[in-house]
């Protein structure tokens, strides 16, 4: 039977607003990796998340770390969903 | 040690400035300073103000790595780069970018290198509060020609 850990998952700026919610603490398998997450936050979040948190120009951070490929996620990591960014 | 804050206070342009002597060495022969204001307009719209949010952690190394590649290239005794967040109205001071160096040259170019990788490497996010209604901006392809106009350009964090 999988085993569950808890991680954090964070939205920010636009995708805080489309979501409706600024951080959630989410229920994946242990060693999910970025299909998984995305199946556990639809389920929390409904399908309604899934374009825009898969939209072309939303970067993952897990750790504050953009991982641009494929991930592992242990318990207690942090994911941020981030939407262009710009400063200055 | 540079001087990297994340704040939603204002700052004081004459209180950095002189923070950035003090910490800078003995042979200091220029420092170099940038300030960004919220535009009152973009374009034809008018604007109310600025809304800014950041990732607490994530963006502080977002500029540390920003400053560490300016270091790189270019000869610096000291850096302070101070970022406001929460809601501005326009006219407020958003950022302030102080460089200390022995000579002019590279306090300028390093200025302007940190401030035009601010807006496409740091991790904020801005919201123009227009008179006619609210808007995420981006960096623009301005922004994009004025980074890949230094050659090579930093790694974003964690790369």
């Amino acid at each position: 039977m999988a085993i569950n850990v808890k991680v954090n998952v964070l939205f920010f700026a636009s995708l805080k607003e489309d979501l409706g919610v600024s951080e959630i603490e989410l229920d994946v398998s242990d060693r999910a990796g970025r299909s998984d997450l995305l199946d556990s936050l639809t389920s929390e979040l409904g399908s309604d998340c899934v374009s825009p948190l898969m939209a072309e120009n939303v970067s993952i951070a897990v750790n504050r770390s953009i991982e641009k490929g494929e991930f592992v996620l242990k318990s207690g990591d942090e994911i941020a969903f981030l939407p262009p960014i710009t400063g200055g | 040690m540079d001087e990297i804050r994340v704040q939603t206070d204002d700052f004081s342009v004459a209180d950095e400035y002189e923070a950035c002597g003090a910490a800078a060495g003995l042979d200091c022969g220029a420092i170099a300073t940038f300030i960004g204001l919220v535009r009152h307009a973009d374009g034809d719209s008018k604007v109310e103000g600025l809304h800014l949010e950041h990732y607490p952690g994530m963006t502080e190394a977002s500029i540390k790595n920003i400053i560490e590649d300016a270091r790189n290239r270019w000869s610096l005794q000291h850096v302070r780069v101070v970022h406001r967040i929460g809601t501005l109205p326009a006219g407020s001071q958003i950022v302030l970018v102080v460089v200390a160096s022995s000579h002019r040259p590279d306090a300028f170019a390093a200025c302007e290198f940190i401030m035009d990788f601010l807006k496409t490497e740091a991790v904020f996010w801005k919201k123009e509060i227009r008179s006619d209604g609210e808007l995420w901006i981006r960096s623009t392809s301005g922004d994009y020609e004025r980074r890949d106009g230094w050659d090579d350009g930093v790694s974003s964090v964690g790369e």
